[in-house]
């Protein structure tokens, strides 16, 4: 039975998932005819652009993607942009350390993961995407963000799976902001690295931020000074590094046990933390 | 990279200057994965090094692609091209990595089983995947588990039920 022919599915998925929707369109790439993957909302795109740079042909309707097979894919020169969901604590960082501005080079703004850009804006962050360009069919900027004054807002609904993994230092912003934000729809950080809202409830807490953890999110009472403290980072890099975040504006330090798993994403998080100097960071290298 | 286990962070004055992020994760994956399925040489400028793009990479190289050791700078592939895919000597493994794992089914559909193993699937489980797995149904649990309590291997390929 193995080495059957593929046919050419229209798949209907019931959930947005970029995961599933690049496996199918991969294995499209062999079958005769036109795979398509049609999703409730739109996951990230990044497949799609990249087998189309590639030389596949590949078309987009709509929450329908799709490719005709047999496709011939050819080398290319490909530049990897910088990574949003990194780019994401220095954007937070810059708008709640006062005086600050940073300009955070190269970083990929595919309108499928620019979330965090659009609720940063509504929350009054003074960010610009400067020498706007292409590369490989993504677009690309340099982002530079000044210091202001943020406040609270609702975020929920469609923007939360173009802002899934921004959501924890996000959560760090509304602790900085003017009034309430809350935080829903997004049940999905449960099952994360870590429990992502149960651990930014109780580490923001420790913090002393007043908040209220919902099943699907937080309500996060803004503009109380953060308080110092020892905080863990449930072994989750997109935990550690908000924490680290939320540190530069606390009104004592505030130690971070378990930062090393920062690395799974950023290994170079701590270092450029330091080059931004202005910060006296003291570092201990315990047990392990 | 040394990361500290503990990191003490104190407010201080203006963050000031210019930096630079690591390369995005599914776009490093993705050019690894094309450039390794395309035919001739493909460049890779701002990879992120990190164990799940490594995954991918080391996925490639048992199927025939070329790939060159994984830095920042420049990785250069060889491609295999499209429906060329080598028989590896071993598992197919995809580490950690729920990318890699899942991509990886679909690159491996329409070729003879393959074996893959993944401690994505043993951590995350299969999900949304049992749903449609059916229909698609070009994969599923192999038995025996892969190397490590914490490994599950799948068999993958072109078959008309997994079941």
């Amino acid at each position: 039975m193995w080495g059957e022919k593929l046919h050419p599915v229209a798949y209907q998925s019931p959930v947005a998932s970029a995961q599933v929707k690049s496996c199918l369109l991969l294995a499209g790439l062999m079958v005769d005819g036109e795979t398509s993957v049609t999703e409730p909302f739109r996951s990230r795109d990044h497949s799609e652009r990249m087998l189309a740079a590639f030389g596949a042909a590949v078309s987009v309707d709509g929450n329908t993607a799709a490719v005709r097979g047999p496709a011939r894919l050819r080398g290319q020169e490909a530049i990897v942009p910088g990574d949003i969901s990194s780019a994401a604590f220095w954007l937070v960082a810059g708008s709640i350390v006062p005086d600050s501005e940073l300009t955070i080079e190269n970083v990929g703004v595919n309108p499928t993961r620019t979330g965090v850009l659009d609720i940063l804006q509504e929350m009054g962050a003074d960010i610009a995407l400067e020498n706007l360009r292409e590369a490989m069919g993504e677009p690309v900027a340099d982002l530079r963000v000044r210091s202001a004054t943020l406040r609270g807002c609702d975020i929920g609904g469609e923007v939360i799976p173009r802002a899934i993994d921004e959501l924890p230092v996000l959560a760090v912003a509304a602790a900085c902001a003017q009034g309430r934000t809350t935080i829903r729809d997004a049940a999905e950080l449960r099952v994360k690295e870590s429990d992502r809202i149960t651990a930014m409830a109780h580490e923001l807490s420790t913090l002393g931020v007043t908040l209220r953890e919902h099943p699907d999110g937080l309500e996060i009472e803004g503009g109380q000074p953060l308080t110092g403290g020892t905080v863990r980072t449930y072994d989750d890099h997109r935990v550690a590094m908000s924490l680290a975040i939320a540190g530069l504006v606390a009104q004592s330090p505030v130690a971070i046990q378990g930062m090393n798993c920062a690395a799974i994403s950023y290994p170079n998080f701590v270092p450029t933390l330091e080059q931004l100097e202005a910060i006296p960071l003291s570092a201990e290298c315990s047990g392990q | 990279m040394d990361t500290p286990a503990v990191l003490t962070v104190s407010a201080r004055s203006p963050l000031r200057g210019r930096i630079t992020v690591p390369g995005d994760k599914s776009i490093s994956h993705r050019a690894l994965m094309l450039g390794s399925l395309a035919e001739g040489e493909t460049t890779i400028r701002g990879l992120l090094l990190g164990e799940d793009p490594r995954s991918t990479a080391a996925c490639f190289r048992a199927l025939g692609a070329e790939i060159s050791e994984l830095n920042s700078e420049l990785v250069t592939v060889r491609g295999i091209g499209l429906g060329n895919l080598q028989e590896p000597a071993d598992v197919l493994d995809a580490g950690n990595s729920g990318t890699t794992m899942r991509l990886m089914l679909g690159v491996l559909a329409s070729h003879p089983e393959r074996f893959l193993r993944s401690r994505a699937i043993a951590r995350c489980g299969v999900g949304p995947w049992d749903g449609w797995r059916s229909r698609c149904g070009r994969w599923g649990p192999a038995s025996g588990d892969g190397k490590g309590a914490n490994s599950r291997r799948w068999r993958c390929g072109a078959k008309s039920s997994i079941l």
